[in-house]
């Protein structure tokens, strides 16, 4: 199969059968779209795992019925997104006793994952504090190489509106981490 | 905060959005699970109804052509509509409205006297006698049940003529209900329902018809004829066939029609003869051509025209006794003579509708109806061909008529598919509507789907 290949003709061939395309298009989009489960969803690994296998699981059922009216990228980042929010939203719903342990670094042990970085984890929590759409433009903005137009679309929103979002959540999120940083 | 704080804030952002380590490879977890083999194939009405607008549209309007060709060819209404159209029966036409004024008037009994005395201890309390002649007059007498509704069978010369009494199912079991409203006295079957369909009349064959309409014993009986034939030349039993009326007795063509030509030439006439020349005429008539069928049907009217008699000496005895009161009390208060004049008015009144209803039956039982069919004889033609012709000339001709014949149907079914797509087009436009909006709300749900 020729690597040149777009993720329409890519998605086009997994649904006339050929599975191994969808093997292609994983292999250009799966760590970008588990780096951003995981910064969605606080940092949790295997939150993040979920999320992007029912994404996949979607992309497989309803493939077909993907009409090229967005690209997609567009398309694979929507469904990952509301994967991430219902997520979000159920792991809001269960007790606390049920929740799962804290986030820890793919393939590292907890008591590695506990020191490396105090940092990120600040940064995690200051995230996680802001409102929703605050932190998914922010996300978004600043996911691998999403361009502010390309976020806007996958949030449906004016690039106008994710501008101002952006500028927003930024202000809000240095204000979070500067008053943190004082305590 | 600084630029190079900025720049660590977006690096840590970044950062955050990014997976260290192996990628785990879920899509292949995702692709084991079965939803992932159901859902790669998908489902064949979701495929369908994701299909372009003008293919859908097009591959529905071919099914719904397909299946009116289909229906056209294999269902046997089409070829009956088409005989139909062509050779009307008498209940056919009958039931087109022609002579709806009453069914029993249609097709009353006819007064035949050896009949009647068969008939009058069935029919004691109905008084129309139904008859209904499969044969040329060649028949048997009282036959089986016929089949009402369909043309009945080409009268077999070689019958044995008055062979008496065959019963059908039920034999002469007296009609009830309905049935005596066509001559059920003689029906078979005997139970309820439509007079023409549930209560066959027995199938008569008569040698001689009765002379005599209207009986000796001073009844008055309204007859109503129909006779059926086939003849080679129709045109010719059509012209002849107007020329059996007589203007001097009062008689006249009702109406008449004369269409198509060649093997598909068809006449029918309603003609009004007089009673006393009724039986001259069908045995003039029969001789025009070969007779398929023949119904007789007659109507006793003497009961009402008896009680139209007497209601009307009564009335006409009270409007004397009006007059002479009126005459006798010229000193009477106005009021008194006034409510006299109206009284007389009133008798005067009921006076002249029973004098119109009197006429009006004289009429019917002074004329005889006979309902004329004649189509042409097409069987004789094919019979004359096949003793004429040598076998290689037969079968050409047998191939030029299947051609023919073919092209006929073809003709019949494209025009019927043409007719059901014109005549159902606002329902072809309100289904394709349907199915495009179902279509366009499938496909928003679709669309809508990996999101939920």
């Amino acid at each position: 199969m020729p690597h040149d290949s777009t993720d329409e003709v890519l998605l086009r061939r997994f649904v006339a059968g050929q599975r191994e395309a969808l093997g292609e298009l994983a292999q250009r989009y799966e760590l970008h779209l588990l780096g951003l489960a995981r910064g969605m969803l606080g940092g949790r690994d295997d939150l993040a795992c979920d999320a992007v296998q029912e994404t996949w699981m979607r992309v497989i059922r309803y493939g077909a019925s993907f009409n090229g009216r967005s690209s997609f990228r567009t398309w694979l980042y929507r469904i990952l997104i509301n994967r991430c929010r219902s997520t979000r939203k159920n792991e809001g719903r269960r007790p606390k006793s049920r929740q799962a342990d804290p986030p820890q670094e793919a393939g590292q042990s907890p008591a590695a994952t506990a020191s490396p970085d105090e940092d990120n984890r600040e940064l995690h929590a200051a995230v996680a504090q802001l409102a929703a759409a605050k932190r998914e433009v922010l996300l978004l903005c600043y996911h691998a190489d999403l361009t502010h137009e390309q976020a806007a679309k996958i949030l449906r929103i004016p690039p106008g509106t994710l501008k101002s979002r952006l500028h927003a959540a930024l202000e809000e999120l240095r204000k979070r981490l500067a008053t943190e940083g004082r305590s | 905060m600084t630029g190079n704080q900025m720049n660590n804030l977006e690096g840590r952002l970044r950062e955050l959005t990014t997976w260290h380590g192996e990628p785990p490879e879920v899509w292949k977890r995702a692709m084991s699970g079965d939803q992932a083999g159901a859902a790669a194939r998908g489902g064949i009405i979701l495929r369908i109804l994701n299909w372009p607008a003008p293919r859908l549209v097009a591959a529905c309007l071919g099914l719904i052509v397909i299946g009116l060709i289909a229906v056209s060819i294999f269902s046997g209404d089409l070829g009956k509509a088409r005989d139909q159209a062509r050779y009307p029966t008498a209940s056919a036409l009958q039931q087109s409205g022609r002579n709806q004024r009453n069914l029993a008037e249609a097709y009353a009994a006819y007064p035949s006297n050896a009949l009647r005395a068969q008939a009058r201890p069935l029919t004691s309390r109905t008084p129309r006698v139904g008859t209904d002649m499969g044969g040329s007059g060649l028949g048997s007498g009282l036959g089986g049940a016929s089949v009402p509704g369909r043309r009945q069978p080409t009268g077999r010369p070689g019958s044995p003529p008055g062979s008496g009494i065959v019963a059908g199912s039920s034999g002469l079991s007296g009609g009830t209900g309905a049935h005596s409203r066509l001559g059920s006295g003689l029906g078979g079957g005997g139970t309820s329902g439509p007079a023409e369909r549930t209560a066959p009349p027995l199938m008569i064959a008569q040698p001689d018809l009765p002379p005599d309409a209207i009986p000796p014993d001073g009844r008055h009986v309204i007859q109503k004829a129909t006779i059926e034939m086939k003849t080679d030349d129709v045109r010719g039993a059509f012209l002849k066939t107007q020329h059996l009326i007589s203007a001097a007795s009062g008689e006249y063509v009702e109406n008449s029609s004369l269409s198509g030509s060649g093997r598909d030439a068809y006449a029918s006439l309603t003609l009004r003869i007089a009673v006393d020349r009724l039986s001259d005429v069908l045995n003039e008539l029969r001789q025009l051509g070969e007779v398929t069928s023949e119904q007789l049907a007659g109507e006793d009217v003497t009961a009402q025209v008896v009680d139209l008699e007497a209601r009307l000496r009564n009335e006409q005895r009270v409007e004397t006794e009006l007059l002479e009161l009126l005459a006798s009390r010229e000193d009477a208060p106005l009021k008194d003579v006034l409510d006299l004049r109206n009284a007389i008015g009133q008798v005067r009144r009921n006076i002249e509708q029973m004098t119109a209803q009197r006429q009006r039956l004289g009429r019917l039982v002074s004329l005889a109806t006979v309902l004329v069919l004649i189509r042409h004889d097409s069987e004789a033609d094919d019979e004359r061909a096949t003793t004429d012709q040598t076998l290689g000339e037969y079968f050409g001709e047998s191939i030029g008529r299947s051609w023919t014949t073919g092209l006929q149907y073809l003709a019949d079914s494209i025009a019927f598919t043409v007719r059901m797509l014109i005549g159902g087009l606002i329902w072809w436009v309100l289904a394709i509507a349907a199915l495009l909006l179902a279509r366009h709300l499938a496909r928003r749900k679709l669309a809508a789907a990996p999101f939920r």
